[in-house]
């Protein structure tokens, strides 16, 4: 990548390859294993320039370029220079939406046309035959780790738009609750924006796609802010907003010399943004200049004053008066990086893991977690998550939905059946924990109670 | 000291509330082998009720007990450390009392 980014860098500078454009592009070539792109103009000049650029390169490096393998995507080029670059090299010419490490290149926001290659990606994934050998648990393990993980790449480079999501969450819902693409309604015993919730709050684990979206994307944020070095990080990243509001609350900076940080909006004085300290102060400071400024920059003669405009008002200028007493004790340090800090992990350094959970904080906590943390197989364990959630076929539920069912608990044929009736309540399965737990050993170091005694005759 | 008259499940309590509070009886060691023996009860009663709605046998607790020791010994032998301590413990404690 270096090599080539130079040799095409030099080539610029020396004005031997015209600029793609009036506005400043960093990159024009971009390498990643054998898989490289070149964005060029097309004349002549710049086509056999770039040709031999490749042949020395070839020649220096041993990664020749094969002519008949790559293919030529015009971006608005006009049939005349079409041919002309056909001439040049002869390969073959694609259409421009073209595919780069696997992903679609364009250049306004993809279409449904272009995305859906995607969703018949997830759909290929689904087992034929074998699905109906899989029971409801051995099936979600494969939603989650194949049919999710499927769009893990496409969810961080694109952002993926709702309908794409609806249409992935439809696949991986009735592979859940059918074990096949299509499915006729009223299978699945617990909706999906419930199943799709952390195993904590009551749900199956199964990923959110939208939220896990966004906790990916957080990764771009993240490697803007701490390696703001990388050949990508110019390139502007939309990300959703409760993303970067996650983010923003997430990242604490530790100011060293303060090229990264950002002086009014991140949080680095006294672990907060001058944004949440001082918001009326914060309300006359134009967004461009907001979104801009370091700590660098705004200390350099406290050139941050002159970034506040208009009329100011008493809430303004007490706001002014305490952050100015606050900055007047930062000391930049010129050696030191500054330090950036994810809140949620002990490190500090930012995992998508985090990111996705952090969506879910403060969500409350249901019982069911006792479930998943303990020994038992996975059957058992979702037929529990089931009870927890009332959602196994007992007669009560059956009865709800007008089906056939039995009159009577089958255990005690006294009382009616429900899930907890028949699990705690019902003579006969608490005669049966009785049992079990002393078989365990658990009731013998319990006082011998009433219970003994009273039941002692039936059993 | 563990009370069984707590550990029981009263009539009027559900389950998960029934299971968190004798669970916070036990130490952490033993209360996971607990947690264990819960969800194979559970699944145990559960494959009983269906036993006894789909193939018309008669309710018989000593069958489901024996089914539950059955599983367990499964359990352990596909590896449930919690519930073979809670083995071990108990015959420990057995012999203690002889």
């Amino acid at each position: 990548m270096d090599v080539l980014n130079n040799l095409i860098g030099k080539a610029c500078t020396e004005g031997l390859l015209q600029p793609l454009s009036t506005r400043c592009i960093h990159h024009r070539v971009s390498l990643y294993a054998d898989d490289v792109v070149v964005f060029l103009r097309p004349v002549a000049s710049d086509l056999e320039m770039m040709d031999a650029l490749l042949q020395l390169f070839g020649a220096a490096m041993g990664l020749k370029t094969n002519i008949q393998k790559s293919c030529v995507s015009p971006i608005q080029c006009s049939e005349d220079d079409l041919a002309m670059v056909e001439t040049h090299f002869p390969c073959e010419i694609q259409e421009f939406p073209c595919k780069y490490l696997g992903l679609p290149l364009s250049l306004r926001k993809l279409t449904r046309v272009q995305l859906q290659p995607l969703i018949e990606k997830v759909a290929d994934h689904l087992p034929g035959w074998k699905a109906d050998l899989l029971n409801r648990v051995g099936r979600a393990t494969y939603v989650q780790s194949v049919l999710t993980s499927v769009l893990i790449y496409n969810a961080t480079a694109l952002e993926l738009p709702p309908w794409c999501l609806k249409a992935v969450d439809k696949i991986r819902r009735n592979f859940l609750c059918r074990g096949r693409k299509e499915r006729n309604g009223g299978h699945c015993l617990i909706a999906w924006p419930k199943v799709s919730r952390p195993k904590e709050l009551g749900g199956l684990g199964i990923l959110d796609l939208q939220k896990f979206g966004w906790a990916l994307r957080i990764r771009w944020l993240w490697l803007s802010k701490t390696e703001p070095d990388k050949p990508w990080a110019a390139f502007p990243v939309t990300t959703n907003g409760n993303a970067q509001d996650l983010f923003a609350l997430a990242v604490t900076s530790t100011v060293g010399n303060g090229a990264h940080t950002k002086f009014w909006t991140d949080k680095w004085l006294n672990a907060s943004s001058i944004e949440f300290l001082a918001p009326h102060l914060f309300a006359h400071v134009p967004k461009r200049k907001a979104r801009r400024g370091t700590v660098r920059e705004a200390l350099m003669e406290n050139s941050w004053v002159q970034d506040i405009q208009g009329h100011h008002s008493v809430a303004v200028l007490v706001e002014f008066l305490d952050i100015w007493d606050l900055v007047q004790e930062v000391v930049l340090q010129p050696e030191v990086d500054d330090v950036h800090k994810w809140k949620f992990e002990a490190s500090g350094e930012f995992s998508t893991k985090s990111a996705y959970e952090a969506f879910f904080l403060g969500a409350v906590l249901e019982p069911s977690n006792l479930i998943w943390r303990n020994w038992a197989p996975r059957k058992c364990k979702f037929f529990l998550w089931l009870v927890a959630h009332n959602r196994c076929w007992t007669a009560d539920s059956l009865a709800r939905r007008g089906l056939p069912h039995p009159e009577h608990c089958p255990f005690c044929d006294q009382e009616d059946e429900t899930i907890q009736h028949l699990l705690c309540s019902c003579v006969f399965s608490r005669q049966f924990w009785h049992q079990l737990l002393r078989r365990f050993g658990l009731p013998d170091v319990a006082p011998r109670g009433n219970f003994g005694t009273s039941y002692g005759g039936i059993l | 000291m563990l009370h069984l008259a707590a550990i029981l499940a009263p009539a009027t309590v559900g389950f998960f509330d029934w299971w968190q509070q004798a669970r916070n009886t036990f130490s952490k060691v033993v209360g996971r082998g607990f947690n264990s023996l819960v969800m194979l009860g559970a699944w145990i009663l559960w494959k009983e009720r269906n036993n006894i709605l789909f193939n018309g046998v008669p309710p018989r607790l000593d069958r489901a007990l024996l089914l539950a020791q059955e599983e367990a010994d499964h359990w352990m032998l596909a590896g449930a450390k919690t519930l073979r301590g809670l083995v071990a413990a108990s015959h420990g404690g057995e012999q203690q009392l002889l």
